[in-house]
């Protein structure tokens, strides 16, 4: 159990480093960042005293060492655009996009858990196949759509016909509306994976016969198929929490809402290298976890099937 | 007869249905709507509405065809997300037959190169990339070329598997035939699978490289996909909404396409 749990934490440590790395050189290799953020015709004093409070001063190498260090400390320097530590810039917007993304995450759930009751009770009961078609249909369109267009459709229905504003500072609907964007598709992916479990998992004669023997479909979902679509898509679903992610990203943008999604574009346009590397770091912690844990889940999952 | 003559010829055939042949006249009006299409730039006939002055889905802001915007959009779109996910689908077609080597440290590596490629969103690789490397259209196709490179990687891993290890492939392999022949026969027998996959590598690259030009990461305005159109018209949606109401519509109509015709073959 240690042992495994050293080796997730190695994993974890390894993938950001190398993910730092990279983005570390990356950024410096593109351009001069002092350069980039100063506006043009800075004298070349005055340049080399904010490339001095910037840490940009020295060889790549030093640089780099540097960086380290003050990342060992839990320090990510400071930030170039807000002038603050980066650590408490991303700190600031990480809470709004949190809020939205478990919005999105409560709102994915209930979609997926009620298509897929419904798509039970429609391959068990032999019963309702046009609506259960239409349903998976509506499902498709969902998905394909994603969250970018169904932001852009929002903005347009609710924004244009129904008159809502979506202004980041007034706007009073960009939260509930954002998390809708996000968790639909999200839940649609899954209720797709649901309505073709359900069929194929009544295929199976043992689950025909269990559920022909009582009439309580309530009770045959709970106990027969749930269980069983939990454990299929529990890696699924953690993998596809960082889709998720990506997503309230470009939806942040759309809707105007003041999250980690408009932090990034911002801090890379306006190369704020310290802030860009934190939210590297914080997308690569995150991706390597949801892939060691959704492993984890995978064995556990063929030991207990083999 | 040889081995290699009696190897499974499997080809994808099209699919002689409504939905194929409407996309195909789809297609073929929009070449012909860009050829026929107005470009002039007429001050005097500024967001005029559908079917007035000679424009059949109105102007814009400087008194340009929106038809004609949408169909140079829709086909810049079209070529830069169907041409890079083509070369993604074939590059993870590489990766997932490479992850079946003989060599353990080969197969190794490549299982390693897919799971990371699988657990970090695209979009998230595009941003930093396009933000550190600029936005030309060829960065941006290069990035692009990597969409979905593991769902094909891992279609032909699983696909594949069952060739490689079968009786065909053996004769192939003691007959001496060289390896790239032998790779066009493990594609010919993973296409029926490739294919739709290549329809949703496809949606999801067009989705990418919108949501980057929306941004403002992805391609400039003098070279106008239709994630530009929409960040253009976004900027001026109250004043006028119908032209990002036709972007919208039209990218949403791509997505809707692929996914179906992925979603008929894969099930």
């Amino acid at each position: 159990m240690i042992g495994s749990l050293a080796q997730a934490f190695l994993r974890i440590a390894l993938a950001s480093l190398g993910v730092v790395t990279v983005v570390f050189f990356a950024l410096r290799i593109a351009g001069d960042p002092v350069t980039i953020a100063l506006p043009p015709g800075t004298p070349l004093d005055v340049r080399e005293i904010y490339r001095k409070a910037w840490g940009l001063d020295g060889t790549l190498a030093q640089q780099y060492v540097r960086f380290l260090a003050r990342l060992a400390e839990g320090d990510l320097g400071r930030s170039l655009a807000f002038d603050r530590p980066a650590t408490a810039v991303i700190a600031e917007y990480l809470g709004t996009t949190l809020r939205l993304v478990l919005g999105a995450v409560a709102i994915a759930a209930t979609s997926a858990y009620v298509n897929a009751v419904f798509f039970w009770i429609s391959a068990e009961k032999r019963r309702y196949a046009r609506l259960a078609g239409a349903l998976g249909s509506l499902n498709a369109v969902i998905f394909s759509l994603s969250d970018f267009v169904l932001a852009i459709v929002s903005l347009l229905v609710f924004g244009l016909l129904l008159g809502v504003s979506f202004s980041p500072d007034t706007g009073r609907w960009n939260f509930f509306i954002g998390s809708f964007c996000v968790g639909l598709p999200f839940g649609a992916y899954f209720s797709l994976i649901s309505r073709r479990l359900a069929e194929d998992h009544l295929k199976d004669p043992r689950i025909r016969f269990l559920t022909d023997a009582t009439s309580t479909t309530w009770r045959n979902f709970h106990v027969l198929f749930l269980p069983a679509l939990l454990n299929r898509c529990w890696s699924l679903l953690l993998l596809r929490m960082v889709w998720l992610a990506a997503g309230t990203f470009v939806v942040e943008n759309v809707l105007g809402i003041r999250g980690m999604g408009y932090l990034t574009i911002r801090s890379v346009a306006q190369r704020d290298l310290n802030v860009t590397q934190g939210v590297v770091l914080l997308i690569a912690i995150l991706s390597v976890v949801a892939n060691i844990v959704a492993d984890t889940l995978d064995r556990r999952a063929s030991r207990s099937h083999g | 007869m040889t081995a290699e003559a009696m190897a499974p010829r499997r080809v994808v055939r099209l699919d002689r249905r409504w939905l194929a042949i409407a996309g195909a006249v789809g297609l073929a009006g929009l070449v012909v709507a860009i050829a026929v299409a107005d470009n002039r730039m007429d001050l005097s006939a500024r967001q005029l509405p559908p079917l007035t002055g000679g424009y059949v889905l109105g102007s814009d802001q400087i008194g340009r065809s929106l038809l004609r915007q949408i169909c140079r959009a829709s086909v810049i779109t079209i070529v830069l997300g169907g041409s890079a996910s083509l070369v993604s689908v074939f590059i993870g077609f590489l990766l997932g037959l490479g992850s079946l080597s003989r060599r353990r440290f080969v197969r190794g590596l490549l299982t390693i190169v897919i799971d990371l490629k699988s657990g970090l969103p695209t979009f998230f690789v595009a941003l930093l990339l396009g933000a550190i490397f600029g936005q030309t259209p060829v960065f941006l196709f290069t990035v692009l070329c990597f969409v979905g490179v593991e769902f094909s990687a891992r279609a032909t891993k699983d696909n594949a598997a069952e060739f490689v290890s079968g009786p065909m492939y053996r004769a192939l392999v003691a007959e001496n035939v060289p390896l790239a022949r032998r790779a066009a026969h493990v594609l010919l027998f993973v296409s029926p699978v490739l294919a739709p996959l290549w329809a949703l590598v496809f949606l999801e690259a067009i989705l990418v490289e919108s949501g980057l030009s929306f941004v403002g990461l992805g391609l400039r305005p003098d070279l106008a996909s239709l994630g530009v159109l929409i960040r253009e018209y976004y900027r001026i949606v109250l004043q006028d909404g119908w032209p990002m109401v036709l972007a919208t519509t039209t990218l949403g109509g791509f997505c809707i396409a692929l996914f179906h015709m992925a979603r008929r073959r894969l099930g």
